[in-house]
């Protein structure tokens, strides 16, 4: 067991629960995640990804086994300890009354306490980074998905926390803004950042590492160049990826394409 | 558009001065108002300790208190409205919508039915306050009390839904106890049901009112930031460092306090909870660490300029308050909404 990594699972065990017979997501999960890496999840719809991501926050309870940061069980932090750890961004807002997006962002300072000096500095230089400084006074009720999207993501980054941990983070990006995003996160220094994506060549372009996940139990971990092959998406999806050099790219340089399914996998038009 | 941080702190300190402000002057309107007028040196008098004045006992010994005591029902109503609404992200919300009013009108009812002495009446309703609010909590124990790490919306709905059907039961036996009352007490039942701070004009009620205004008050407050980021969702506000379970609980308990003691001391008087925050939200928006003292103020003040012409406007006859708030506040809000 390595000591003490920034985040760790032990005998994780993820279920879908209220079914009547409980439908296991991830089971016997081990899993480390050094300072400095960028991990990204992957796996089919229901796999499991929000769920494992809400485990890792601390919001949702796990099945089994432990979420470990520095070593400590999860658990046992307290909630306020627990928010300068890691912060999460769901994509889930309740924006029931008015605030503008510089206020909503520095909801995120709260662990700082009240006599935060740095709140507004830190809040606009995150809005800066993620494309939405112009936002800053509007009305939060106002934005797109994908403009709310980015505001929440420069929450994360406001909060300062080593690990920060993103579910489906360019959902609602147009590709301008997923590229955008993905290298926001990646050039966060001293950011540890664990995220489930759907796009394989985002996940390529973004990731040092990868996680796999079935929805049937099963899960696989390693370095995003191992891992993201067009063999093991092609398993992972039920869907054939072949991978594609373009011309001119650099020797590792790939994109992988999701293929048609076989012709008898495929549902009746 | 303002911002949250410390640059808007100064006119957030003006807005909750000129409330204060306000609240000092309404209440110095009621002592000069009334059957009979006191003109203001006669008040300045009363208030300086001069009790040779043929007025300074109605002054000092009836208007004052009955004043303090509107003021601190007005807040505590206002305290619980702006609570609940931001608890149960719900701009429908208000004191009442817990049951927690009716609990104690159905006990206050059941004691002026039978005739009993005010204190009396007083006592009941305040037990009737605590033990609906007992049965709230023991009826939403799994939505307060959840064993999951975070209960989420489910809680807020939870609470809401029981409190809901509290309400629903007590407004049921209220009817049926004015049904079954007999002639010549339906009259105080009813008018105790609309709202009516006659039973709060000697002094330890006004001291106890204010005492208790004071101290939810504070704590409410104290607990204005973690509520600022419940408002914005609760799965963020807990990754963000707020245990919420746990401050819906006390804040729960709060406002149920809060509404206990205001409907023990004047009935219950309508829409100044739900009002006094929607119309404080339109000045000031929503940041709770304002928006609670500065609706508690403007509730106060409201409840107190409501209660002087409920006393004056037919004198010697008296209207019920709760009337009187909901036909200043309902055309105050309308234009407000209006103008938005």
């Amino acid at each position: 067991m390595s000591q003490a990594s920034l985040l760790a699972c032990t005998g994780v065990s993820l279920q879908v629960r209220g079914a009547r017979e409980p439908r296991v997501l991830v089971r016997d999960l081990h899993w480390q995640v050094e300072a400095g890496e960028r991990w990204v999840v992957l796996g089919p719809n229901g796999a499991g990804k929000s769920t494992l991501l809400a485990a890792l926050a601390g919001v949702r309870q796990v099945d089994g086994g432990r979420v470990l940061y520095g070593g400590a069980p999860l658990s046992a932090i307290d909630v306020l300890a627990q928010a300068t750890r890691r912060a999460l961004v769901t994509d889930r807002w309740h924006d029931a009354f008015s605030a503008s997006v510089l206020q909503t962002v520095l909801t995120a300072r709260y662990r700082f306490g009240a006599n935060d000096a740095a709140a507004v500095a830190a809040a606009t230089a995150a809005l800066d980074r993620l494309d939405c400084g112009h936002l800053a006074e509007a009305d939060i009720r106002t934005l797109s998905r994908g403009e709310r999207q980015r505001v929440a993501i420069a929450a994360a980054l406001a909060q300062e926390t080593p690990v920060v941990l993103l579910d489906e983070p360019i959902a609602h990006q147009d590709p301008r803004h997923q590229v955008l995003v993905l290298d926001a996160l990646r050039a966060a220094p001293d950011r540890t950042v664990v995220a489930s994506l759907h796009d394989v060549n985002g996940a390529l372009r973004f990731a040092t590492h990868a996680l796999l996940l079935s929805g049937r139990g099963e899960w696989s971990a390693g370095p995003a160049r191992e891992v993201l092959s067009a063999q093991r998406m092609s398993a992972l999806f039920a869907t054939p990826f072949v991978a594609l050099h373009p011309a001119g790219s650099s020797g590792s340089a790939e994109v992988l394409v999701p293929q048609s399914p076989a012709a008898r996998d495929s549902p009746p038009l | 558009m303002r911002l949250a941080a410390p640059a808007a702190r100064p006119r957030d300190r003006h807005v909750l001065a000129a409330l204060a402000l306000a609240g000092v002057a309404s209440i110095t309107l009621a002592l000069a108002v009334g059957s009979v007028a006191a003109p203001w040196p006669a008040v300045i008098e009363a208030l300086r300790g001069d009790r040779s004045g043929a007025l300074a006992a109605i002054v000092l010994d009836l208007r004052l208190p009955r004043a303090l005591s509107a003021f601190a029902v007005g807040g505590l109503l206002a305290l619980s409205g702006a609570l609940l609404q931001a608890l149960l992200r719900n701009p429908l919300a208000d004191p009442y919508v817990l049951g927690i009013s009716g609990g104690a009108s159905v006990a206050a009812l059941l004691a002026l039915a039978t005739g009993a002495a005010l204190w009396v009446m007083q006592l009941a309703s305040a037990a009737g306050a605590l033990a609906t609010l007992l049965l709230l909590v023991l009826l939403a124990r799994r939505s307060l009390f959840s064993r999951a790490v975070l209960a989420g919306d489910d809680a807020a709905s939870g609470v809401l839904l029981t409190g809901v059907m509290i309400a629903a039961l007590t407004a049921a036996l209220l009817s049926l106890l004015l049904a079954l009352a007999p002639d010549g007490r339906l009259r105080s039942m009813v008018f105790w049901l609309l709202g009516d701070l006659a039973g709060a004009t000697d002094k330890p009620t006004a001291a106890v009112a204010l005492l208790l205004f004071a101290l939810l008050l504070a704590l409410a407050t104290a607990f204005a930031r973690p509520l600022n980021l419940i408002l914005r969702g609760e799965v963020a506000a807990y990754t963000q460092g707020v245990d919420v379970d746990r401050v819906r609980r006390v804040l729960v308990v709060a406002s149920a306090l809060a509404t206990g003691c205001a409907v023990t001391l004047a009935g219950a008087v309508g829409f100044v909870g739900f009002v006094a925050p929607h119309v404080v939200r339109t000045w000031i928006g929503n940041d709770q660490r304002v928006l609670l003292p500065a609706s508690a103020l403007f509730g106060g003040t409201l409840l107190v300029i409501a209660d002087t012409i409920a006393r004056t406007v037919v004198a010697p006859l008296q209207l019920p308050v709760g009337v009187l708030t909901a036909l200043i506040g309902v055309p105050v809000f309308l234009w407000l909404l209006q103008r938005r």
